[in-house]
């Protein structure tokens, strides 16, 4: 009787899915509620998670209960420490939640909601989630080895190396294109500004109040801390009435990008429990916070999808960045479905916790899902907004025009009616001064869930307070991705550096802090400059090449999950691993190709360069535009050399893999697990 | 039947409390002594360095979460 009612559930629960799937690809009538897409992945994360997740458990992995994992053979009480599953669940989520699936879903949007939405729920279960816990479950079994150690003994001694370099780029393109989002959204609005710069006070405060006063009472800080939070958020309204105060918060794109690379050097060199530490606890927990209000706003509020299924963008003409549906959707999507910076996560700090392993399936496969989710609500809340003030807040001045008559005029022309009052209008009641030509998708992301939160509290007068409150989360976890992200970069730096020169390697030693830290700074200080002055707003070109660089870590990871696998003797199961590596494989170098060689100049970064070269050569750029046309040619083809390198990584990884795999499916090879030896739990087994 | 259902709620409010603190970090030193005194008495892994004092302790875990990858994109 007992299995009879849980068939009957699961049974429900995928005809559930099924139905809200269709209801979403085939509506095409009347505006779709998105209650429809929030059951549908409730729906099929439920149903991946019980069968597929099971069995990827059970025959692929072949997890084993009785086996002491490293938490409890190497129990240090701190870095090997046993930990409920349900606490390493949030640990893990905490770690892996980023900006990525907030903006990618916003971004891809301009292609319409389906295709993003769908590999949105489809990448995620077949692909990331895949990932971490294959990665999770094989870092357990080698003492939580990371990932490019685990590279280098199970493929190639250059896999291993592969994986490090890819690390780095991907860090350094990575903190200049959150720390772009972060400019678009503060850029010409003293509120936002004046809200951010005062977070750093309060991490100040925070650090102080957590070092000297109440050591580690992180609760205690942080309740602090998000009080006086929210204050800020509210009181930026004020600063921004005042006409004297409300000009030293209006900064241009370029001020904040130098606002913002000092910041992240200060926070790379100066103690950790001063700035970086604190600000971590109030970012995780107003992340936190948020995500789970925008997911309460959403059922509360049942928006209406007012986006199309498809625009007419997925012919690849698209303002936000140009490009087609395959391979750019993939690529610009990235964290929300597959990101290859879990894998680190997931081969890091996770396995050295997990009690037993078979929690690896709750903690590696569960947790992702959760990502895809915020994801979904990410793309819910961008398209909610009408297509028109979608892509008036994300369309580049150089694609729609300066004013908003003209974008209006040409966003109209494309068939997403929207008229400069209203937008006028739109920036008033969220109170900023324009809210056109925001590309980065935070501003419209903000708008989106201000609207959902003030449908749910506190009505259209709550509006401007909800938006600069999005904007304020937005920036701070995005700022907190980029110190934590600066000062890891930088211990990569003195890691490498220490090769040449040996006293660099000394992590504590100052001269080494600040050479390194100024070098990490300086690469994505460097990247970040170059996508302000862009006349195509900077996230065309720097967006796809954090995509295609976290795309070829998640390939590496997956080439690794699959040598792994292969070892095992689980040649049955390969696919498993095998296919999203295809697939990711095939994104990331059609995209590769395309950025690089596509003659549409507003794809290929070397069409781009040749159409200004020539301009230039004809003598019709001005001449106080000469040096900036010239910097530009060389960020062009600057940006083909770094897109080419990645893309060349990639491949050595799969033909020093693909030897691998041959010498072990023609038996020239006997194939050696790198794992650590059997010992059997002295622990109760875990469920 | 009103008393079963508050203590339900009470221990759904302590199990989220305790959930909250050791998710945040809030307990970790307590988890640390609970450590400590298990590997004195029961294991081999007790290294015979002396217990951190909170603060101590407190910049020891800082030190060690920022030195490797600990936020994600």
């Amino acid at each position: 009787m007992k299995r009879f009612a849980k068939a009957a559930v699961w049974t429900i629960v995928a005809l559930a899915g099924a139905g809200a799937l269709a209801a979403i690809a085939w509506e095409r009538r009347e505006p779709l509620n998105a209650t429809w897409f929030v059951i549908a992945a409730a729906c099929i994360y439920l149903l991946a998670y019980r069968f597929y997740s099971a069995f990827i458990a059970a025959r692929v992995l072949a997890l084993d209960n009785t086996r002491a994992t490293p938490a409890e053979r190497l129990d240090d009480g701190r870095d090997f420490v046993p930990t409920n599953k349900w606490v390493l669940l949030g640990h893990h989520f905490a770690a892996i939640a980023g900006p990525g699936p907030l903006v990618g879903p916003t971004l891809a949007a301009q292609w319409g909601y389906l295709p993003g939405t769908l590999w949105l729920i489809v990448g995620a279960v077949l692909g990331g989630c895949v990932q971490d816990f294959v990665i999770l479950f094989c870092s357990i079994r080698r003492d939580g080895k990371s990932l490019g150690q685990m590279a280098r003994e199970e493929v190639s001694r250059r896999g291993g190396l592969i994986a490090q370099i890819a690390v780095l780029a991907i860090m350094v393109i990575l903190l200049a294109v959150v720390g772009l989002v972060v400019v678009n959204a503060l850029k010409s609005s003293p509120w936002a500004t004046f809200t951010l710069a005062m977070t750093i006070p309060v991490g100040l405060l925070m650090g102080v109040y957590l070092r000297f006063w109440r050591p580690g009472r992180v609760l205690e800080a942080s309740a602090i801390g998000v009080a006086l939070i929210v204050f800020v958020v509210v009181a930026g309204q004020w600063v921004a009435a005042s006409p004297s105060w409300a000009r030293v918060f209006t900064l241009s794109g370029t001020a904040l990008a130098f606002a913002i690379i000092f910041y992240g050097f200060a926070a790379s060199a100066l103690p950790v429990w001063l700035l970086l530490a604190p600000r971590d606890y109030l970012s995780a927990f107003i992340k936190v916070g948020a995500i789970l209000a925008l997911a309460g706003g959403i059922l509360v509020v049942r928006p209406e999808i007012q986006m199309p299924a498809f625009t007419r963008f997925v012919d690849g003409t698209g303002p936000v960045f140009a490009g087609k549906i395959f391979p750019f959707c993939f690529i610009t999507i990235a964290c929300g479905a597959v990101s290859g910076f879990h894998a680190l996560i997931s081969s890091g700090t996770t396995p050295r916790m997990i009690t037993h392993e078979v929690h690896a399936r709750l903690v590696g496969y569960g947790a992702m899902l959760m990502e895809s989710f915020v994801g979904v609500m990410a793309m819910v809340a961008a398209c909610a907004l009408t297509p028109g003030v979608f892509f008036a807040i994300n369309s580049p001045a150089g694609i729609v025009g300066e004013t908003a008559a003209a974008a209006a005029t040409t966003i109209s022309q494309w068939g997403y009616p929207v008229d400069a009052p209203t937008m006028h209008r739109l920036a008033q009641m969220v109170g900023e001064q324009t809210l056109l030509n925001r590309t980065g998708g935070a501003p419209s992301l903000a708008v989106g869930m201000a609207q959902i939160f003030s449908n749910t509290i506190g009505g259209p007068r709550l509006l401007s307070i909800w938006y600069h409150f999005a904007i304020m989360f937005e920036a701070l976890f995005i700022l907190t991705v980029l110190d934590a992200g600066t000062r890891v970069g930088r211990f990569m730096v003195q890691d490498l550096a220490g090769h040449l020169w040996k006293p660099l390697a000394r992590r504590s030693s100052y001269p080494s802090i600040l050479l390194c830290s100024a070098l990490i700074v300086g690469a994505w200080g460097y990247f970040l400059y170059q996508g302000v002055v862009d006349p195509l707003g900077g996230i065309n070109t720097l967006w796809p090449l954090f995509g295609i660089a976290n795309q070829l870590l998640a390939a590496v990871a997956l080439v690794v999950a699959t040598t792994i696998l292969l070892k095992m003797g689980r040649l049955r199961w390969i696919w498993v691993t095998l296919a999203p590596t295809a697939w990711l494989v095939s994104a990331t170098m059609t995209a590769s190709y395309q950025k690089i060689f596509d003659p549409n100049p507003r794809i290929g970064v070397l069409a781009y360069a040749n159409v200004l070269a020539s301009q230039l050569a004809a003598g019709k750029i001005p001449a106080a535009q000469i040096p900036e046309t010239v910097r530009l040619i060389f960020n062009q083809r600057l940006d083909a050399v770094v897109t080419a390198v990645l893309a060349l990584m990639i491949l050595i990884l799969l033909a020093e893999a693909f030897w691998q795999w041959y010498g072990i499916l023609a038996r020239r090879t006997v194939p050696v697990l790198h794992e650590s030896p059997y010992v059997a739990t002295q622990w109760a087994e875990g469920d | 039947m009103r008393r079963t259902a508050w203590m339900h709620v009470r221990s759904a409010l302590t199990k989220t409390w305790w959930w909250l603190r050791q998710t945040s970090g809030d307990a970790a030193y307590e988890i640390y002594l609970r450590g400590e005194a298990r590997h004195h008495f029961h294991s081999s892994n007790w290294s015979g360095s002396p217990v951190l004092s909170r603060k101590e302790f407190y910049l020891d875990a800082l030190r060690r979460k920022y030195s490797r990858v600990s936020r994600c994109c």
